[in-house]
């Protein structure tokens, strides 16, 4: 009895001294992280529950419909039209307005991790941290997160202006700011997307959009191995919104039995 | 205050206590807590140590090919030596797939979160989510990168890949593989603090027998993992992998 009590104390005496020992400057990872709210546990696999290909409700203002102008003009004489997207660049933006295949979440009180199959990319959202001062512009910008109540509040800045919010081309700047508002159903099966989008280059005013995602079992997500390998002729028949999305590599086909290849080059040599 | 036991930082921490505790009294560590406290050491980023044009077993030799396809490395270093990388498909951006993308000079991150371990590689963007529930990997579609079913044993993350499509080669200069090739891979943390991951290699139809190969890395210090656009790369006159430091 004696042995056994001495034993209790002493656990006691230990996991106490390890609890403060553990206490000092410690954040638990993900792995361990304790979900007490289950709303605020989005891990795992969603799928948009719709393919947005256009974004009627923006307000645009004319430079918007000039380049939206330029990409139907193009497109009705015969030209594929080719933003970020489609010449493998990642747009958080693109992944907010037109999201399709499933995206895997990973989440821990540090970060939550959203990684998309189309575009490939992996967004970042640091969890109650703020926008650093000398931010560097990318496609994906810099996001932070927080939540209110059952809510996951993502602000994003710090755009390159090289992404596109529709199929049509409609442009974006390095002014552009997003909040996203993602809200777990009570049931656990969607997440309610709110997506503010900021961007007085090119909108008269910020607007608003709404996504639902739903929840689903997949084992995994399938690969998008988007790589730049036009023929030769496929790009005689493109409209790039940017110059910056010219292809870099072309398949260029062999004469008589010689194999194809594939040439890369410095976007000023091609011109 | 000074912990009580070096605990490292970050994470898991009383998880490590618990283990540290339940062996001090004998007792058998249950595999789930082990999981977490190895799982929090193996998480972060990771710069792998530079490896050969080649790759080469772990007893430093070439790996077993059959002689159909001894001949088509032979000719791929042929062309590789002529400055003609046209067999690699990194050349123009599309995925070096698995094991190649760990044998190129660009980080990764692991993230644990729920039943899944995340892979983040620095190169164009590239990711893989291993499966943590185990069982057999599931044959979907030849890709590049393949669909990783996860498990422990021990302190060791044992992952095995189906699915790894016979466009993508195993090492720089070409080394070839077919669409069944089975990977297993073994990724555990060194005694001095480097990961290892030594992987093993089935493929009957390329190899006359399975082989093992190992590569390292060092923990990143002040490195993440980046926003990499290969093709913007090459539009600024820069590789579409940068050679080793």
């Amino acid at each position: 009895m004696k042995s056994q009590f001495t034993g209790l104390l002493m656990t006691t005496v230990v996991l106490g001294l390890m609890h403060a020992a553990c206490a000092q400057g410690q954040t638990p990872t993900g792995t361990e992280a304790g979900f007490d709210n289950p709303r605020q546990d989005l891990r795992g696999m969603w799928e948009p529950t719709r393919f947005f290909v256009l974004m009627n409700e923006a307000p645009m203002n004319e430079a918007a419909e000039a380049r939206i102008a330029q990409s139907l003009a193009a497109n009705e004489a015969g030209r594929i039209v080719h933003t970020a997207w489609t010449t493998c660049r990642p747009g958080a933006i693109s992944s907010m307005t037109m999201a399709r295949e499933p995206i895997m979440i990973m989440q821990t009180p540090r970060e939550v991790v959203l990684l998309y199959e189309m575009p490939r990319m992996a967004r970042r959202v640091q969890m109650n941290a703020q926008h650093p001062e000398d931010l560097e512009p990318g496609y994906l910008g810099h996001s932070v997160g927080h939540w209110e109540g059952d809510t996951l509040v993502i602000e994003s800045t710090g755009f390159n202006g090289y992404a596109e919010m529709d199929a049509r081309g409609m442009p974006t700047s390095d002014q552009l700011q997003t909040v996203e508002r993602l809200t777990r159903s009570a049931d656990g099966e969607m997440i309610e997307i709110e997506v503010t989008i900021t961007d007085p280059v090119f909108y008269s005013e910020p607007f608003t959009i709404n996504r639902s995602w739903q929840r689903v079992e997949y084992r995994h997500q399938h690969e998008y191995d988007c790589q730049e390998n036009p023929r030769q002729e496929d790009f005689e028949h493109a409209h790039y919104v940017h110059d910056l999305y010219r292809p870099t590599c072309m398949r260029v086909p062999g004469q008589g039995t010689e194999p194809s290849r594939m040439i890369c080059q410095h976007v000023e040599q091609q011109r | 205050m000074r912990p009580l036991i070096d605990l490292g930082t970050d994470g898991a921490c009383m998880m490590k206590a618990l283990f540290v505790l339940l062996l001090a009294f004998g007792l058998q560590v249950p595999q789930a807590v082990a999981n977490e406290s190895v799982l929090a050491d193996l998480q972060g980023v990771w710069v792998p140590e530079p490896t050969p044009q080649q790759l080469r077993t772990v007893d430093g030799e070439r790996p077993p090919l059959t002689e159909e396809a001894a001949a088509t490395y032979e000719r791929r270093i042929g062309l590789l030596n002529s400055g003609n990388t046209f067999f690699d498909r990194t050349t123009w951006c599309a995925g070096p797939g698995m094991p190649r993308i760990l044998q190129m000079p660009y980080a990764l991150e692991i993230i644990g979160s729920g039943d899944r371990v995340a892979f983040l590689h620095d190169w164009f963007r590239w990711y893989r989510v291993v499966d943590m529930a185990g069982g057999e990997p599931e044959f979907w579609y030849p890709t590049t990168m393949g669909f990783p079913v996860g498990e422990w044993d021990g302190d060791t993350l044992v992952i095995r890949t189906v699915g790894m499509s016979d466009v993508t080669t195993l090492d720089a200069a070409g080394l070839p593989h077919s669409d069944d090739m089975v990977l297993t891979e073994r990724i555990r943390l060194l005694p001095d603090g480097r990961l290892e991951n030594r992987f093993t290699i089935e493929d009957p139809q390329f190899y006359t027998s399975a082989w093992e190969a190992r590569v390292t890395f060092r923990r990143g210090e002040n490195v993440a993992v980046g926003d990499d656009i290969c093709p913007d790369r090459i539009a600024r006159g820069e590789p579409a992998v940068a050679d080793w430091p």
